[in-house]
């Protein structure tokens, strides 16, 4: 069976672990959805929430793969109605003073942040999950939009592991 | 104590108990390779070609289980070894390889013979490192060879820049290993061990099915404790050929695409097949769904990776081969197998490998067979045989007579062309090692000739036999049977005349054409002292038999002539 798959790695940060990991991934021509990676809480310790679309098998195995990589940690493929995700957004607008109202009104209604404007353009940021991320997209379709970024998604399972 | 890069490396081989290593000189490992004339007691051997190097490691490490180690120079000495090293990683064979690198300052700007090694050797190495603070190196030769040696063992790389050869630096080994990412696998859980004998119990017809992680375990004396109390026929791939004594009765030889007729027909019928050290691989399966499709199955493995990969298995235990077969060797007693033995030993008799004596040869053919059939008699199992790759290869897994753990080195999951000479090259510095006999085809043999150097350099005492059919026989015979005989470059009427290359190196050779021949030279070549080379002419339209074609099953079979 085909799914998505929410994927978190726990690695030592050392040199080629990224690479380790992504070859094994793109060895079975998974598409790597989303790849983030980023410190933790503990010195030398990151992690890594990777989407990919994949046969259930397939993942079973690339998971039991990453665990054999020898600074990998620990594996886990998120159970994704018991965890939480978010992705974050950082959009830059060409922008009138008719339309600021209504920019901002779609900033406040979904909890983004102004990081700047003038010179005829705003930058917001947005944090969320992907569904509101997704729509913040789609509220902002009918301005100019000049640049934009969104992070993939991290995530946590809820209790513990 | 102050010590310099290549006073550390030399130190960590000591330690590690190295009595040689396999290597060729350049620009990148010049201090490296000045430091082994300080040390009498570790010898450098020097091949004619960096893949050899890695090949001959390989066949050390194949016989001894004893990791072989490789110094190579950085660009395209280390880019060489990449075949040797992922035929290693393929078959989980220990290796170290130390690759010189250019200088620290000039790590990424091209430099002269500069390949950016630790990126092409990742997916081909268990592990590797590049060492570019000389503090770290005593850790990391130590990390090296137990990442190596220990687990499912597999090749570790060390990419060394030249500066750091001869810098010096006062870091100490370290007391203790510690890599928190690397788990040993478990002991066998004793409740799953219980739970695969009450599956062998309740069984009528059993079959043990054996890989290359018997032998790489030494697991050979307890495989035959368990297969002997529950009388259970065994099958090996060809990686798992010694693991059991072919010649003894439950023994039912190699199973897969070349195995058997018996091995395959009992694997057909299986109830409950129980897999250890091996995976499962498309040249035994063939078509997996039909793959001893009436079978419960039990899978052994200490890579978890392994488990449900190509086939979903009914019991799946996490365990050293060793450790598991010794466990289960300790609840097993007598089933009643009789029925089950007593219809494999029928189909047997009625099914046996094509065999070709002397009578049965018609005037002016020689046929492989028959040729190794007469090594196999002669040696009676006393050998290191070492194969290439090809139908040589099958022929000798089918008809010599394996009788020890580790004594058929082969590259059996990358199938390299060109292994078997410089491997054989590697077996001679195992001590107290058995007569090596090197079967090559005239193909593969040609793929890393230029080894008859150090053959002749470090006067090995090979047997080195060519079974030359003047084409590339495998490919030939899919080419014959699937593709209406077209031989797209498989014929090689120019192959050289073999014995003159063998007198290039003062090696003497000799050349058989004739049945009659062929034991007098056998025994000429197994009484002479150093090497010696045996050039047959078998029969160019040799078949190998039986065959299961690929993706094909048990009701395919080809059995042959």
């Amino acid at each position: 069976m085909e799914h998505r798959h929410i994927i978190t790695l726990e690695v030592e940060d050392k040199p080629g672990v990224l690479s380790r990991i992504s070859t094994l991934f793109s060895r079975r021509g998974f598409n790597v959805d989303s790849l983030t990676v980023g410190h933790t809480h503990r010195p030398g310790i990151s992690r890594f929430t990777i989407v990919v679309q994949g046969n259930d098998q397939v993942v079973e195995q690339i998971r039991k793969q990453s665990q054999k990589l020898i600074h990998v940690l620990t594996v886990q493929d998120l159970e994704q109605k018991r965890s939480v995700m978010r992705e974050f957004a950082i959009i830059k607008l060409d922008y009138n003073l008719e339309d600021s109202k209504e920019i901002n009104e779609i900033v406040d209604l979904y909890g983004g942040r102004m990081l700047d404007s003038g010179e005829g353009q705003l930058i917001v940021e947005f944090s969320g999950t992907e569904a509101k991320i997704n729509k913040v997209f789609r509220k902002l379709e009918k301005f100019k939009v000049l640049e934009s970024i969104r992070t993939g998604k991290i995530g946590m399972q809820i209790g513990s592991l | 104590m102050e010590r310099n890069g290549s006073q550390i490396i030399l130190q960590a081989l000591k330690d590690q108990g190295v009595g040689q290593v396999f290597g060729y000189p350049g620009g990148c490992v010049i201090p490296l390779f000045d430091e082994f004339l300080n040390h009498s007691d570790i010898s450098l051997i020097r091949v004619a070609h960096e893949q050899a190097a890695a090949h001959a490691a390989d066949g050390f490490a194949r016989l001894t289980g004893r990791p072989g180690v490789v110094i190579v120079t950085s660009g395209p000495g280390a880019t060489n070894t990449i075949t040797g090293i992922a035929t290693a990683m393929t078959d989980s064979i220990p290796m170290i390889i130390i690759t010189g690198q250019v200088r620290t300052p000039v790590i990424g700007t091209n430099a002269f013979q500069e390949t950016n090694v630790i990126g092409v050797s990742r997916p081909v190495t268990k592990h590797n490192y590049l060492v570019k603070d000389l503090n770290n190196l005593p850790r990391v030769l130590q990390e090296a060879f137990y990442i190596a040696t220990t687990g499912r063992p597999g090749p570790v790389l060390i990419d060394l820049p030249v500066d750091l050869q001869s810098l010096t630096s006062s870091a100490e080994f370290v007391e203790k290993i510690e890599i928190p990412g690397y788990d040993l696998p478990p002991k066998a859980d004793l409740r799953q061990v219980k739970k695969a004998w009450e599956m062998t119990r309740m069984a009528s017809r059993p079959v043990l099915y054996i890989g290359g992680g018997v032998n790489l375990a030494h697991a050979g004396e307890d495989l035959l404790r368990f297969a002997e109390a529950a009388e259970i026929p065994v099958t090996t791939t060809l990686l798992g050929q010694g693991a059991i004594s072919e010649d003894h009765p439950l023994s039912l030889g190699m199973l897969g695409m070349h195995g058997t007729y018996t091995a395959n027909w009992a694997m057909h019928r299986s109830d409950l097949v129980i897999a250890v050290g091996a995976r499962f691989d498309d040249r035994v399966t063939g078509k997996v769904e039909r793959f001893a499709p009436l079978a419960q199955m039990i899978h052994v493995d200490l890579d978890p990776s392994e488990i449900n990969k190509i086939k979903k298995v009914h019991l799946g235990v996490v365990a050293d081969a060793k450790d598991f077969l010794a466990e289960i060797g300790k609840l097993a007693h007598k089933v009643d197998s009789e029925p089950w033995l007593e219809e494999i030993k029928s189909i047997r008799q009625n099914h046996p490998l094509p065999n070709y004596d002397q009578a049965k040869m018609k005037v002016g053919e020689l046929r492989p067979e028959f040729v190794i059939q007469e090594f196999s008699r002669h040696l009676k199992g006393k050998a290191v045989v070492v194969s290439d790759v090809g139908q040589h290869q099958m022929f000798v897994a089918q008809h010599f007579t394996f009788t020890q753990q580790r004594s058929h080195l082969t590259s059996g999951g990358l199938g390299t062309m060109g292994f078997a000479l410089p491997a054989a090259v590697g077996a001679c510095f195992a001590e107290g090692h058995e007569q090596v006999v090197c079967f090559c085809g005239d193909g593969g043999f040609q793929m890393n000739i230029q080894e008859l150097a150090t053959v002749r350099s470090y006067n090995l005492p090979i047997v080195i036999v060519v079974l030359n059919n003047k084409n590339l026989g495998m490919v030939k015979q899919w080419q014959d049977l699937f593709w209406d005989s077209r031989y797209a470059s498989t014929l090689s009427p120019d192959a050289p005349d073999f014995v003159k290359i063998a007198e290039g190196y003062s090696i003497p050779g000799s050349r058989v054409g004739k049945k009659e021949e062929v034991v007098p030279a056998i025994e000429r070549a197994l009484t002479h002292q150093g090497p010696i080379l045996i050039e047959f002419m078998i029969d160019p339209h040799s078949m190998v038999y039986p065959m299961i074609p690929a993706g094909k099953e048990f009701k395919d079979i080809i059995e042959g002539a």
